[in-house]
């Protein structure tokens, strides 16, 4: 297993590498050379001068070494607007990480639950009615999505605040807390990742020593738990509001992060959900399938054990893979939902020609997906041992 | 029950009582077009310990009967009439619990291509155990079942440590070895080989063979072969059927009849078949296809490409009748067959 | 050492030392260290209008070979001399040119008659290809000759299978059709890849009967691969045992079945399985073996398994083939003790 996982981060750091580079020299290069060149009309010295203003006047080389020192020290330059790269970056990050990582295991979930029932049925009106729900929500359009979720959720949602206990001022609970609203979403994504992986391992612990009772808890058991966990650690009430919602310069109803999640999920169960049914439809006609009938199984057992696990390796390929484009329906949701994440604030640079943020941003989607990329590789090597042969 | 650790209890075998009876057995399968007539009247018993094999080309439902036992067909099967007795109890009139009961642990099954009855993703101990599990749940330790698992990959000649590994690690001789133990997994009563040595070598073939004969004896299990390789049949069958487009058209024991084959079908099949003993060449006039089983032909169902065939064949169809002690033969013109014989050696 | 009976007129076929070898790449920026010896150093004969079998286990090189033969693949060294009148080529020589020509007279019948053919493509397409690619005759004719070769592979009427698609068509049939299509230019040379073991075994006899039919009418050779040592005497006057890429028996079929020399020979055809239960065989009891042969060492390939291996088989590299009777050949240094 060692030699695979070497050979996979190798080829994520590989992949990295060309990726970063590509980004530098679109954005370092090529954007501020097209927008240079307009000034070759006003004369070589109007040109100059353009290319100096935004540094085209150093040699490449320089400059690349720069940004690379920049990347590895974590200095990503600073905005237009006068604020760090980092700073921002580390502020609107944690949303986008939370929701993404967090609804990315809920979605798949979900999907891949209705992805098995759908599939195994026989019922052709719950077949068709799923596939409609499912092509339904992957297909809806953004804004339209984001309206149905503020008229339907907003509301309860706010109003539930007093029903939990918490102030309707969130400034009042930030006031006396030393730590920051994007590290406990941070510590939030952390934590319930977390639980979902030692969820899982102890659901495969428990399968293999045969205590059916723990296999069959062990994953709520570990959200629970989790959930505990952040309630007891003194950033309960904190956590609490930042999920409902985060606004650290105003006490004004901001957008939930609550939301965005329900938002995120809503937009990729389906492709998950597809995929498992996909896969299950392709695989139960395998002979491994007949030989676990003849076996005496019971067809959920058949379904869930055999040929579920399957289509689960396939399934996750395609889903995870598919989470970088879910970036672009992001944005949206985020914007509608007035959320400050990493997609809104990648959007305003662009809008304002922010170049050193827009690069900044860049940088940490890239991370994010190479990092995606390894976890892939190590759940489907997990799922599927034929695959821990081959290294590079 | 308990398993001993040698694994597999020896028991004691009548060879004249019966353990299957098939007893005119008619199944269908559905499709858009209409019903395809799969097994049509199957009749024949399996004893305890005797070894049957079922002969014939593909789709003649040998494998139709096969999973018909095990009550493993697809959705669109109908069993149309008949009964499938295992020790007296009809198998098609238990309700689905019962008949999940009895699967593997009173008739297991080796599917053809074996080698994919594995599932990739679990170990192949794994896939035992759930044997195990499924049928006698709480009844025994993990470490029970490990030794019982060690025992059964010793017995059918694989390293008992290999229970830990994935399907594949195995080469394919090894894991039909280790279809073979997981077959022996519930100490069945009857198991089912359904082309067991089809893809794999000449050597490899001969030596899996050997281990079931030697199982069927030790054990007193009964086996049942499907094969359309009449060589292997010939060589580890104490019975055998000849079928042909869902009809079983002769049928005795194994010897019996290869020495006389007399229905035509059999007879040609039998005899024209390449071997590396006795005569080189012979000519087989059999030509044309199996038929069409949505629309079978009237009477006999052989009678279009059969050399003795007449007008009775074709309106009338012959039943599977003794013609020579326990030989079974469904011809109308069963006698003239053994002209053939004269035809072959010119 | 010639493996075949001295002939007057050049053999069609004349294999020298010919070798295939696999490398296996252990890493991406590492040269390979390490290669299945698939064909290592064979050589043997065909004769005009005769056949030859090829048969072993599966991994014994017998599938590369065919293909070499048919310069499907590219051999590592050796040579494959082709002898057809007044066309005489290495096959390793042929051209991209000439390739037309050369395939003209040498084809090849695939074992899968479900995956060999084009299913989007008719029974005309496929059996006319040949001539279309070398643009022989207008399209009236090569009908003409397509259906001149349904008639003769038995596939009557032939009109009612010219436009067919190979779904509508059962295994057997579209094996008949992969004969024609092979038939179509008047090949000298047919490498037959296991053509019938997919085939149920009326079928399986009833196209080995066509392609013998076709050998004496139109003085086809064929060299005839397969792992079914009954299917091989069947078809073909002389048999080549091929074990872990080395030819170790070859000889007229009858005298190797009656007298095999070599011992894999031997325990080969002790466990082949007869079709008469009176018949009581005796196998030969040998060790398991591996499939492939990576970075074999010199001495002879059979010695892990083989019963009789002693202390001069330690000793010396592979055995060459030496004359054990009238045209057969035995790989083995103790041939004559045992």
């Amino acid at each position: 297993m060692v030699p695979f996982l070497a050979g996979r981060a190798v080829w994520a750091v590989i992949t990295l590498f060309i990726y970063l580079t590509s980004v530098f020299v679109l954005i370092q290069v090529w954007v501020p050379f097209n927008w240079a060149s307009q000034f070759k009309l006003g004369g070589p010295d109007a040109y100059q001068a353009a290319l100096a203003s935004v540094g085209l006047d150093r040699p490449l080389l320089e400059r690349y070494l720069d940004f690379a020192r920049g990347l590895v020290t974590g200095d990503l330059g600073t905005s237009f607007t006068g604020q760090p790269v980092w700073d921002v970056i580390a502020a609107t990050a944690p949303v986008t990480i939370f929701v993404f990582v967090v609804g990315a295991v809920l979605a798949y979930a979900i999907g891949e639950a209705l992805g098995r029932f759908g599939a195994w049925q026989r019922n052709p009106v719950t077949g068709a009615g799923l596939s409609a729900v499912g092509v339904l929500a992957t297909t809806i359009f953004p804004p339209f999505l984001v309206f149905l979720i503020g008229w339907a959720l907003r509301e309860p949602l706010l109003d539930s605040r007093e029903i939990l206990g918490l102030p309707t001022d969130s400034l009042e609970i930030w006031r006396d807390v030393s730590v920051a609203p994007g590290e406990v979403l941070m510590l939030m994504a952390v934590a319930l990742f977390a639980a979902s992986i030692a969820g899982l391992a102890l659901r495969a612990w428990a399968h293999h020593n045969r205590v059916r009772w723990l296999a069959a808890t062990a994953v709520p058991v570990a959200f629970v738990a989790a959930g505990a966990g952040i309630a007891l650690s003194g950033v309960g009430t904190e956590a609490l509001d930042v999920l409902y919602r985060i606004d650290y310069t105003t006490a004004v109803h901001t957008g939930s992060p609550l939301l965005v999640l329900v938002g995120f999920i809503v937009i990729s169960f389906g492709q998950v959900m597809f995929m498992m049914r996909v896969g299950i439809q392709d695989q139960r006609n395998a002979d491994y399938v007949l030989t676990a009938r003849a076996k005496g199984l019971t067809e959920p057992e058949v379904r869930d054990r055999h040929v579920g696990r399957n289509a689960l390796a396939p399934a996750l390929a395609g889903s995870f893979l598919a989470i970088p484009t879910l970036l672009a329906g992001m944005i949206i949701i985020e914007f509608g939902l007035s959320v400050q994440g990493l997609s809104s604030a990648f959007f305003s640079a662009v809008e304002a020609q922010d170049i050193p943020l827009v690069m900044g941003v860049l940088v940490a989607l890239g991370l994010l997906g190479a990092g995606l990329r390894v976890i892939t590789d190590l759940s489907i090597a997990h799922l599927d041992p034929r695959q821990r042969e081959t290294g590079i | 029950m308990a398993l001993s650790l040698d694994n597999l209890e020896t028991r004691q075998v009548d060879p004249e009582k019966p353990l299957i009876e098939v007893d005119d057995l008619i199944m269908r399968y559905k499709i858009k077009a209409g019903d395809v007539s799969a097994v049509e009247g199957v009749t024949f018993t399996i004893h305890q310990g005797e070894a049957v094999g079922l002969v014939g080309e593909s789709g003649c439902g040998k494998t139709s009967t096969a999973l018909a036992l095990l009550r493993l067909l697809p959705s669109n099967a109908e069993y149309i009439s008949g009964e499938v007795r295992l020790n007296g109890t009809d198998l098609l009139r238990l309700n689905t619990d019962e008949m999940r009961k009895k699967r593997w642990k009173d008739i297991a099954m080796v599917f053809q291509g074996a080698m994919n009855s594995w599932n990739p993703v679990y170990r192949v101990g794994e896939q035992i155990r759930e044997v195990l599990d499924t049928h006698f749940r709480g009844e025994l330790t993990v470490d029970e079942q490990n030794q019982h698992m060690e025992g059964l990959f010793r017995a059918v000649g694989l390293p008992a440590e290999m229970i830990h590994r994935y399907p594949h690690e195995f080469s394919g001789g090894m894991r039909q070895r280790a279809v073979i133990a997981m077959a022996l997994a519930c100490s069945p009563d009857l198991i089912i080989a359904d082309e067991p040595t089809t893809a794999l070598d000449v050597i490899v073939q001969d030596q899996i063979l050997k281990e079931l004969k030697r199982i069927q004896r030790d054990l007193g299990m009964s086996i049942l072969y499907i094969s359309h390789d009449i060589a292997v049949i010939a060589e580890v069958t104490d019975s055998l059927g000849v079928m042909y487009a869902g009809k079983l058209v002769e049928y005795g024991p194994t010897s019996e009849v290869f020495a006389r084959p007399r229905h035509p079908y059999a007879y040609l099949l039998l005899r024209s078949t390449p071997s590396i003993t006795g005569p080189r060449r012979q000519l087989a006039p059999l030509g044309g296809e199996p038929p069409d089983l949505l629309h079978p032909p009237s009477g006999c169902r052989f009678h279009p490409r059969c050399p003795f065939a007449t007008e009775k064949c074709s309106l009338e169809e012959p039943p599977l009748a003794e013609v020579l002690p326990g030989h079974r033969v469904a011809c109308w013109h069963w006698e003239e067959v053994p002209e053939l014989e004269e035809e072959l050696k010119r | 050492m010639t493996a075949t009976a001295p002939t007057q007129t050049k053999p069609l076929i004349d294999v020298i030392d010919l070798k295939k070898l696999f490398p296996i790449s252990r890493g991406l920026f590492r040269a390979p260290t390490d290669f299945v010896h698939a064909v290592d150093g064979i050589d043997f004969k065909i004769a005009p209008g005769e056949s030859l079998g090829l048969v072993g286990e599966s991994g014994c090189g017998k599938s590369t070979t065919g293909r070499m033969l048919v310069k499907l693949i590219e051999p590592t060294s050796g040579h494959i001399q082709f002898n057809d009148g007044d066309y005489e080529r290495d096959v390793a020589n042929v051209s991209r040119g000439e390739i037309s020509e050369f395939r003209s007279r040498v084809q090849m019948i695939f074992q899968d008659p479900y995956e060999s053919m084009n299913p989007r493509r008719t029974v005309f397409d496929t059996v006319s290809e040949p001539l279309a690619v070398q643009k022989i005759g207008t399209i009236p004719e090569r009908e003409e000759r397509v259906l001149d070769l349904l008639q003769l592979v038995g596939l009557t009427p032939p009109e009612n299978f010219l436009f067919r698609f190979p779904h509508e068509l059962s295994g057997g049939q579209r094996q008949r059709i992969a004969v024609a299509r092979a038939l179509v230019m008047n090949p000298r040379f047919v490498v037959a890849d296991e053509p019938t073991s997919m085939l149920d075994v009326s079928i399986r006899i009833s196209i080995m009967e066509l392609m013998t039919e076709l050998a004496d009418e139109l003085g086809v050779s064929y060299l005839y691969i397969t792992h079914d040592l009954a299917v091989a005497r069947y078809m073909c006057d002389r048999i080549a045992v091929m074990y872990l890429g080395k030819i170790v028996e070859v000889g007229p079929t009858e005298e190797i079945l009656a007298h095999p020399r070599h011992p894999y020979t031997r325990a080969l055809l002790s466990a082949v399985p007869v079709p008469d239960p009176s018949f009581h065989r005796t196998p030969v009891e040998i060790k398991g073996g591996i499939s492939k042969a990576i970075n074999p060492a010199p001495e002879c390939r059979f010695i892990e398994r083989c019963p009789f291996a002693a202390q001069v088989c330690e000793e010396n590299p592979h055995p060459p083939l030496i004359e054990v009777g009238e045209s057969h050949f035995a790989a083995c240094y103790r041939v004559d003790e045992i």
